[in-house]
């Protein structure tokens, strides 16, 4: 049985400055509308309430920016990746759309090779710290085999290690860098990493940020 | 907005952010006049108010105009405002209200009428019109609450009455004849005075108020200009109505695009101010409707546009309307949507075929439970015309219908209010022969409103149920619906009613209530979290008012009234015959259909509705 070819335009843009507060239904309703502005030969389900199928990623919480957000929309044929670029560019102005790649695929979910995220941060602490500190607790948590963390659901609080899935952490002047797991098993939330960070330095409360980036999304190995 | 670091600590900021599409940027400095267009409540209610998108596209087509957005900001924000002294600011530049030459805030809803206050408070301009520097911005209200404009005249140097397309643009000449800011009260009082000349400019500080009967009048400046006329816009298809609205990032109350198809109402129910504020009735033309709504749709990437209007079944050619916009938007995946049907199996048949993309519930409006109530109020729909009407919705595929219906109207029996459940269990009845075994999900969502006596109708004069009048209905409506599956029953809120029908009818005393429930913490008292009555209550006690008695009073008849100075074009001896006619239980014919009432608006307007002619 052969596959079905399906299509799709992967759609970078920057969710910066003030769209930091835009919450994720209200961006998917804006991508919504600036595909239809577009004339975009967008895919829509079936049924009576037929939906553009436009899909993103896990999305940012409210008050993260993101340099290097992706955004797929599915086309209903084969299109220049040049062409829906001209066309969508100017619709999405403030999201300072960078690229647009067609994908030709089977029949799969885009986002199950998205593998990590990278993320800067500013951590509230960070005034308050001594670089040397904060490098030597960034040592102790990359030298350390378990971080467990605390994660409540509606039901119950599970414990878990996220030292698994921290592929990189690094302290430069007040930033801290990393890379983490974001799928369904390899989750880690910044917030997580940088309240571990606060603890090794001996702070009892969490670890909050001043300023939080998703700086891009990786796909395949982890880099 | 310049709140930028309070953004992270409030609920929803994305409603102060700004830069969505189609919002206007102009380098302040480019131009000589700048306006603040305010709304008196979030921005999720204010994005969705199509005569705000008319004004900021007109004032904005200006190139000596700027005019920029303020919505209120909810409760979390109002307070971190205050708590870290910022001013309120517009979201297109983040410039504090004080510095705009206008504020100009739509009364579109009694309840707003405190945020009116704090909007001004939070932007750090003086409430009361007589406490303004002279470089303070000049404060003008509109929209259709302004027909009364006396609970609010003191904090407004000038409010217009009537449609805004032509008088924005008047007023926007003479202030920049005058260039502001104003050196000195003087030239401030000049201007204020020159713009009293401007007809449907309603500048309060020049109307004194005398004590007449029970009200307190405003008394005209001079003879020649006993009062102030409503400006009405004749030919809608040559007003500008914005084909780039903005469009908002969070979700707004109507979260569509809009075209507005006409505007008036010929059918004359006598609850209904809008039917009367804004007659006569005028129609886009279907060409003008099909160009618009597709530069709406390019522009905006809405799926789905409603057509806006009091009654859009009412519309001439509303059949080849439809056709043309489903022809042009379905290949888009647009659906259309009607605010207002007909009940009847018309309206039923309209909506059947523009939901060919999406099937939402359907409305109807029967408004009272018994035939003789609908005659008095003259809403003319039958009982005949409801069951055809469900009938076809529920053999279209519709198993959702939405019910409105008031109580507390003039003549009311307690058979009347039983009519209600009466009527809805004929209709569960007619549901379950036409649905058969699929009528186990068939609801029926009934809205029961509570009359409000507005000014400028054939009931202005009447007094509204008390509150254990209000409760007393609603126990027995409960009892016959409450309970019943398939049944939602939704009770407007008495006390809320009661402060709307006090402000709606107040004169210049109930500016001070307004002005002391403001002070004990009265805001967005349009949101039921935010309403308490009993500051009302003692807001007006504190006034010598009691806020229950002044709303159920009766008006005798021959009272001279706070808002007879307002000539809307409807006569006062008009809505007394209305009313006459109400009291008989006699209806009056729609003005399309019979013959002219000699309502008095062909006064203000040559041409008229009447008669089945658009020439009558």
């Amino acid at each position: 049985m052969g596959e079905e070819q399906r299509f799709h335009a992967m759609v970078q843009y920057q969710k910066t400055g003030l769209l930091r507060y835009l919450g994720h239904l209200d961006l998917a309703k804006a991508f919504d509308r600036a595909v239809r502005r577009a004339r975009i030969p967008v895919k829509y389900t079936q049924g009576y309430s037929p939906r553009a199928q436009i899909s993103f990623p896990p999305p940012l919480p409210v008050g993260v920016e993101g340099l290097a957000e992706l955004c797929a929309v599915e086309l209903q044929e084969a299109a220049e990746a040049r062409d829906i670029y001209v066309a969508l560019a100017p619709e999405l102005r403030s999201f300072r759309i960078a690229e647009v790649e067609v994908r030709r695929r089977a029949r799969r979910s885009l986002w199950t090779e998205l593998k990590a995220a990278g993320y800067q941060a500013v951590p509230d602490f960070a005034e308050d710290v001594d670089e040397a500190v904060m490098q030597q607790a960034v040592a102790q948590l990359l030298g350390a085999d378990e971080i467990a963390v605390e994660r409540k659901t509606k039901r119950r609080t599970r414990c878990v290690n996220i030292r698994p899935h921290i592929y990189r952490l690094r302290a430069a002047g007040d930033m801290i860098d990393m890379v983490l797991g974001v799928t369904e098993e390899t989750l880690v939330k910044p917030d997580e990493v940088l309240t571990a960070l606060a603890r090794a330095m001996g702070a009892q409360e969490d670890g909050g940020w001043r300023r939080l980036v998703r700086t891009g999304l990786h796909f395949g190995a982890a880099q | 907005m310049n709140i930028d670091n309070l953004l992270d600590d409030v609920v929803g900021p994305a409603r102060y952010i700004g830069c969505e599409h189609n919002m206007v940027e102009k380098d302040p400095q480019s131009v000589a006049l700048r306006f603040a267009l305010c709304y008196p409540d979030v921005y999720e209610v204010g994005t969705s108010h199509v005569g705000s998108q008319i004004l900021y596209h007109i004032l904005n087509s200006r190139a000596d105009t700027y005019c920029e957005r303020v919505y209120h900001p909810w409760a979390d924000a109002v307070q971190l405002l205050k708590e870290r002294n910022i001013r309120l600011a517009s979201l297109e530049t983040g410039t504090p209200l004080t510095d705009f030459h206008v504020v100009g805030i739509t009364l579109q809803h009694e309840l707003n009428y405190t945020n009116v206050l704090s909007l001004l408070d939070l932007g750090g301009v003086a409430l009361w019109s007589c406490e303004r520097t002279a470089d303070e911005p000049i404060v003008i209200g509109g929209g259709p609450c302004a027909v009364n404009p006396e609970p609010l005249a003191p904090f407004f140097d000038a409010l217009v009455i009537g449609d805004g397309e032509e008088v924005v643009q008047e007023i926007m000449d003479l202030l920049g004849r005058h260039s502001p800011p104003f050196p000195d009260m003087h030239s401030r009082e000049r201007f204020l005075r020159e713009l009293s000349g401007v007809e449907g400019v309603y500048v309060p500080f020049l109307w004194p108020v005398k004590k007449v009967g029970r009200f307190l009048v405003p008394q005209p400046p001079s003879a020649d200009r006993p009062s102030v006329r409503r400006r009405v816009v004749e030919d809608l298809d040559a007003a500008p109505f914005p084909t780039r609205p903005i469009v908002p990032y969070r979700e707004s109350v109507h979260d569509r695009a809009q075209v507005e198809i006409s505007r008036g109402c010929t059918r004359g129910c006598r609850f209904c101010q809008a039917g009367i504020i804004y007659r006569h009735t005028r129609e886009r033309s279907v060409e003008t409707l099909r160009r618009q709504a597709n530069e709406i749709i390019d522009a905006t990437g809405y799926d789905q546009i409603s057509l806006s209007s009091l009654s859009c079944t009412d519309y001439t050619e509303i059949e080849t309307l439809l056709e043309v916009l489903h022809q042009d938007l379905s290949e888009r995946r647009v659906s259309i949507g009607m605010p207002s049907i007909r009940a009847d199996a018309f309206g039923v048949e309209l909506a059947r075929r523009v939901q060919r993309v999406k099937k939402s519930g359907l409305t109807f409006a029967p408004e009272a439970g018994s035939q003789a109530l609908r005659d008095r109020i003259n809403k003319n729909v039958t009982e005949q015309d409801l069951r055809e009407a469900v009938e076809a919705a529920f053999r279209a595929g519709w198993q959702t219908i939405k019910l409105y219906f008031m109580i507390g109207l003039p003549g009311e029996t307690d058979d009347d209010v039983l009519g209600i459940g009466e009527t809805v269990q004929q209709m569960l009845e007619l549901g379950r022969q036409c649905l058969g075994k699929r009528s186990g999900r068939m609801q029926f969502n009934v809205s029961v409103a509570l009359l409000v006596p507005k000014p400028h109708t054939p009931f202005q004069w009447a007094g509204q149920d008390s509150l254990p009048q209000f409760e007393y209905k609603r126990r027995m409506l409960l009892q016959q619906m409450g309970r019943r599956k398939q049944v939602k029953l939704n009770c407007h809120d008495a006390p809320a009613a009661i402060v709307e029908a006090f402000l709606a009818r107040g004169d210049r005393r109930a500016a001070d209530v307004v002005e002391t429930a403001y002070h004990c913490g009265a805001v967005l008292d349009a949101w039921t979290e935010h309403f308490d009555f009993e500051r009302w209550r003692n807001a007006a006690a504190e006034h010598g008012i009691d806020i229950e008695k002044a709303a159920s009073e009766e008006i005798p008849l021959d009272a001279v009234l706070p808002w007879d100075h307002i000539d809307v074009g409807v006569t006062k001896e008009y809505l007394l015959r209305e009313l006459e006619r109400s009291q008989k239980g006699v209806t009056t014919d729609d003005c399309r259909l019979g013959e002219c009432q000699d309502c008095g608006m062909t006064r203000l307007v040559g041409r008229c509705f009447t008669g089945g002619d658009a020439d009558g």
